[in-house]
């Protein structure tokens, strides 16, 4: 045995780094659980999927932008402009951020679920509530990604391109809190929804199903109804819609086609949401690993 | 060797959790007729909600779900559990194991569907109701489910995630691209299911194809996809 040898005991030696806080352990958790929602250090086939639907919602806004390059700044430009205006464009792709959300969020709760690692998470600084704010956050990057960063580019984009673009800002500027607003109202509905539906089962699988059954089949039930009772609050089973019908309500020229207000829209939101919270209180408050 | 296999597959399909969420998922067709039927207004046409509740709801949402979820589990749940190993190394022709797969996961689905859909007929046609308006939308439910089985049992055995993919094809494809483009309904699964429908509700939208065009459209889904499994059964790393 070498002389220079010598038994080092550091099994049970107390952390000595920095150590920085709650908030930072939250934050590292959603982090992480965003990135990999999105696919980060994992196979091509899993980034696929969520590249692919980023890429469909940022396409209006290229598109657009794209033409008004071509064009200059002609009344054809303009018009082109006014083609998908703020208020419409989460509306005009509903059907890929319902698509996105569906994919992501079952991603953030159920392997965890599934390979018995939430025991693993509250022995360590983060506690239950910690956990599901994480992941709350975790959701909502990814969905933001979809949901106010294709608006916010069509924004800038269209000052870019206007004639005069301070003008244009004075003009437009409660624009900007109106995108981010109605933004936050979709990604907070989807991201909420989805991660209640997703704590229910461990298997993706089934909470992918479960979600999309959920948004899809109470929408259809909503639209069926209120066409043949002609009865228009049946119009609100459509909960899919209504973070996007709340945060049109927030630009002028609003109209809905059954008059529904926003505020009704808004309720019905608040509604969800408040049930699912209560989802992810029970799922989560339990003394389960 | 086939009957064991399809027994014990529709049992282990049958027998879960997840089979009390679809048969939520199949109420609500009729909840949604029954809540027609007691407020429908004197003089509404029953028909024509029949035939919105038959093609918007049943065949393209809740139909393709339920066919989807039961197909992808039918070899999904194998390869998770990693019994598919004991599976795949009995003597039998890896057809005749899809075929079985196939079987079990479509008569699960008819297990919910069937009594489903006759029961929203019969809830929100009323005293209209006939074996013909009943009867052609079931024939369409019944073929579209199995060929969705087909293609998602194909689906569990070519990807990891075949119910991602299976619900970005229902809603991307079939629900959205689909519904606006005539073109793009040619291969929608459910396009073809609904081409039934229509042969008996007049009030629906053009089908898509003829009677027999679309039955052989869907057999024709039917065959490749066990075909697709069968091979990928033989050449797929498994679990």
């Amino acid at each position: 045995m070498s002389s220079e040898a010598r038994l080092v005991d550091t099994a049970f030696t107390t952390y000595q780094g920095p150590r920085a806080g709650r908030l930072a352990a939250i934050w590292s958790l959603a982090h992480w659980s965003a990135l990999r929602a999105l696919g980060a250090r994992r196979g091509w086939k899993a980034k696929v999927i969520p590249i692919s639907l980023t890429l469909l919602a940022f396409a209006p806004a290229l598109v657009v932008l794209g033409l008004r390059a071509i064009l200059g700044s002609g009344s054809v430009s303009r018009s082109v402009a006014n083609a998908v205006p703020y208020s419409d464009y989460i509306s005009t792709i509903a059907i890929v951020v319902l698509v996105f959300s569906v994919v992501i969020t079952p991603e953030l709760v159920c392997p965890d679920r599934r390979d018995r690692t939430l025991s693993l998470y509250f022995s360590t600084a983060i506690g239950r509530l910690d956990y599901v704010l994480g992941k709350i956050a975790a959701a909502l990057m990814p969905l933001l990604l979809v949901t106010l960063a294709p608006v916010l580019l069509l924004y800038v984009g269209t000052v870019l391109f206007s004639v005069h673009p301070v003008g244009y800002l004075q003009a437009n500027w409660l624009d900007l809190p109106r995108i981010i607003v109605s933004s936050l109202i979709v990604a907070t509905f989807y991201g909420l929804v989805g991660l209640a539906i997703s704590s229910l089962t461990s298997r993706r699988a089934f909470a992918v199903g479960g979600y999309l059954a959920f948004l899809a089949i109470s929408t259809v039930m909503g639209g069926v109804l209120s066409h043949a009772l002609n009865a228009r609050y049946f119009r609100l089973l459509a909960v899919a819609a209504a973070p996007i019908r709340a945060g049109q309500g927030l630009f002028p020229k609003y109209s809905d086609p059954g008059n529904i207000s926003p505020v009704v829209w808004g309720s019905t939101v608040v509604e969800v949401c408040v049930v699912a919270v209560i989802v992810l209180a029970v799922r989560y408050g339990r003394d389960e690993g | 060797m086939i009957l064991p296999v399809y027994r014990l597959t529709l049992r282990a399909l049958l027998l879960q959790r997840r089979t009390i969420m679809l048969a939520v998922v199949v109420l609500a067709p009729v909840a949604t007729s029954l809540i027609y039927a007691l407020a429908r207004p004197g003089g509404s046409d029953t028909v024509d909600f029949y035939s919105g509740i038959v093609q918007k709801l049943f065949v393209p949402a809740v139909a393709a779900l339920v066919a989807l979820v039961f197909g992808v589990s039918a070899f999904g749940d194998e390869r998770e559990d990693g019994t598919i190993l004991y599976l795949v190394a009995t003597p039998q022709p890896r057809l005749e194991l899809v075929v079985a797969k196939v079987a079990a996961a479509w008569t699960a689905s008819l297990v919910l569907l069937v009594p489903s859909l006759v029961l929203s007929g019969l809830l929100g046609l009323g005293s209209a109701a006939s074996l013909r308006l009943i009867g052609w939308p079931l024939v369409g439910v019944v073929l579209a489910s199995l060929a969705y089985c087909a293609a998602s049992s194909w689906l569990s055995l070519k990807t990891r995630r075949p119910v991602v993919i299976g619900v970005i094809y229902i809603l991307l494809w079939e629900g959205s691209v689909a519904t606006y483009a005539a073109s793009a309904a040619k291969l929608s699964i459910s396009a073809y299911g609904s081409a039934f429908v229509a042969h008996a509700l007049p009030q629906s939208a053009p089908p898509v194809a003829g009677l027999v065009p679309s039955a052989l459209v869907l057999a024709a889904v039917v065959v490749l996809a066990a075909w697709g499994a069968a091979r990928s059964l033989a050449r797929t790393e498994l679990p």
